[in-house]
């Protein structure tokens, strides 16, 4: 296990971050001239509901980290400067949330588009990364280093940040990336595409950062905006607002975003590990894809 | 002895049985997955799952079993020594946790080359075998037999352990396990289902086997993801064993300590 001091003596770390997904999430079901009806809860959490979130993080004390596809953020210009108006952190998420690139070369690409798109908008290059949904590949960590990146958020294997050394092409120095891991329980997607209700989604979020709290790990709290299966609509804004100052009033519990987790990582000094494939690469290259074998077994599909 | 299996009647106590399948990023290598950003749940089990279980498990003084395949004991041949250094059992789990059929040299082939991982990292045979994901072919236990095994732990079409007999007649224990009810995987990976729910749901369980067929397993798997390694769900394990253990109508055992136990009933 990584161990990490976190500042001030605190026990717990809550570290809040916000996947914007908007139109690009819709668009990966539907075109630009069908942006409509049921395709309109994308844009429901970039018009309709970042106000109530940010008000909500402003209350709560929250400092956090939206992560932010490129394609999103020329859409919604406004956001984009309200969200960093309200002291949050602007970080990668791609240009357009597909991943369907043929070449390595493509994620490049794409990775680095959607950077500049955020630049411009932002006046700065985001730090911090998270893939879209399977769209972590065997050249992101690389990717994110050539492209100046310093911390990615896309793995979800620790209880706290650490640091890789990607194999890579050798270019020279000491090529490292924090990495600020999610939680598969402290999320909203998930939960709630599973149809649970609000009360249960948040029973489970808050059973677990208690737990979390006990053992003194980081609180890493991943939500998006959109208006089905994220948090930004009225009643769940209330649910979260509950849940944050729970969380807050633990007692000895530090608040941090991506950027900040990772300039203290990277201010602690922890030996770099090696890169996450490097003893799996041969056996990955001679096995065959099967994807998720619990998805397609029969028994599931009969119920 | 005139019997189909370990004869539980009278048995004051009801036998709970804690198997921990490791699963590492075996589980999606093997699915040709590569064990990175959403995927990486797997390196969980080696990172934290597993270190807490241990501890936890010194905590309440009990010994399980840890279902391990031989490709996850490769890379962790140090952490597979430190769970048999803590006094639990080291049994195999797949090479890759092959969760698709296989053919039976291939088979063979995988159960060999696990045990010889196993074995080597232990210095002392391994006696147990569960089939990741259930699946086993009609050689499967004659060849588990040949290499030293006592029980297999894979079938789901009984509530209590009985003696299996293979197609070239032999037989060994067989400890039977639920992965709808009685896993961890269904709730978290189908349901979502909040863990105090899930922990009550197997206290319902518990008593019920303390009351009935005096035989209690349980399967979790200390990964992220699905798994059970974050720390809420570990604390279900931890308060449901603590209720266990209040109950003097309950004993726990590592399964080959409960098959070595019903061995007169097998040869």
């Amino acid at each position: 296990m990584t161990t990490l001091e976190w500042p001030g003596e605190k026990k717990a770390c809550l570290c809040v971050s916000v996947n914007f997904d908007a139109e690009a999430l819709d668009l990966l079901a539907t075109q630009e001239d069908r942006l409509y009806g049921r395709y309109g809860y994308g844009r429901y959490g970039a018009t309709t509901g970042l106000a109530g979130l940010l008000r909500t993080f402003e209350e709560c004390g929250i400092t956090a980290t939206f992560f932010v596809c490129g394609s999103d953020a020329e859409r919604h210009p406004g956001a984009i400067e309200s969200i960093q108006r309200g002291g949050h952190e602007i970080a990668g998420r791609g240009l357009d949330l597909r991943t369907d690139w043929e070449s390595s070369e493509q994620e490049l690409d794409a990775i680095g588009a959607g950077s500049s798109i955020l630049e411009s908008l932002t006046g700065r290059r985001p730090l911090g990364y998270r893939a879209a949904r399977d769209g972590f590949t065997a050249h992101t960590l690389n990717h994110l280093i050539t492209l100046g990146y310093a911390y990615d958020s896309s793995f979800q294997d620790d209880d706290f940040p650490y640091v890789f050394a990607p194999d890579g092409d050798k270019q020279g120095g000491d090529r490292t990336l924090v990495e600020v891991p999610q939680s598969h329980v402290l999320q909203d997607a998930l939960a709630f595409s599973a149809r649970h209700s609000d009360e249960r989604v948040f029973k489970t979020w808050l059973e677990e950062a208690e737990a979390m709290y006990e053992y003194g790990t980081l609180i890493p709290l991943t939500l998006h905006l959109r208006g089905d299966v994220g948090v930004s609509r009225p009643a769940r804004l209330r649910r979260l607002r509950e849940f944050l100052n729970r969380v807050t009033g633990f007692g000895s519990v530090d608040i941090m975003n991506g950027e900040q987790l990772c300039a203290m990582v990277q201010h602690a000094g922890l030996a770099p590990e090696p890169d996450p494939l490097a003893s799996h690469r041969g056996t990955l290259n001679a096995s065959l894809y099967r994807g998720d074998l619990a998805v397609s077994n029969s028994a599931f599909r009969m119920v | 002895m005139e019997t189909n299996g370990p004869d539980t009647r009278g048995n004051e106590k009801c036998t709970v049985l804690f198997g921990i399948d490791f699963d590492g990023a075996s589980h999606e290598v093997g699915r040709g997955v590569p064990p990175i950003g959403e995927q990486s749940w797997g390196r969980y089990s080696a990172r934290c799952g597993v270190p807490r279980y241990l501890d936890m498990l010194d905590d309440l003084d009990i010994r399980v079993t840890f279902f391990i395949p031989g490709y996850d004991a490769e890379r962790h041949p140090d952490l597979v020594a430190e769970i048999a250094r803590r006094g639990h059992e080291v049994a195999a789990h797949g090479y890759l946790h092959e969760a698709w059929d296989l053919s039976v040299d291939e088979e063979s082939e995988l159960l060999e080359r696990t045990d010889k991982i196993l074995t080597d990292i232990l210095g002392e045979p391994v006696l147990g075998w569960r089939s990741p994901s259930g699946r086993k072919t009609s050689n499967t236990l004659a060849k588990l037999k040949d290499l030293g095994y006592i029980y297999d732990s894979s079938e789901k079409d009984a509530d209590a352990p009985y003696v299996i007999t293979d197609q070239a007649g032999g037989s060994m224990l067989e400890i039977p396990n639920n992965t709808y009810s009685l896993d961890d995987f269904p709730f978290y990976k189908f349901s979502y289902t909040p863990p105090s729910e899930v922990r009550d749901q197997w206290r319902y369980e518990l008593d019920t086997s303390v009351a009935g067929s005096g035989y209690f397993l349980l399967t979790i798997h200390p990964r992220g993801g699905w798994g059970s390694g974050t720390p809420s769900r570990a604390n279900i394990i931890r308060d449901l064993f603590t209720y266990a253990k209040e109950s003097d109508k309950v004993r726990f055992m590592r399964m080959k300590d409960y098959a070595q136990q019903h061995r007169v009933a097998v040869d």
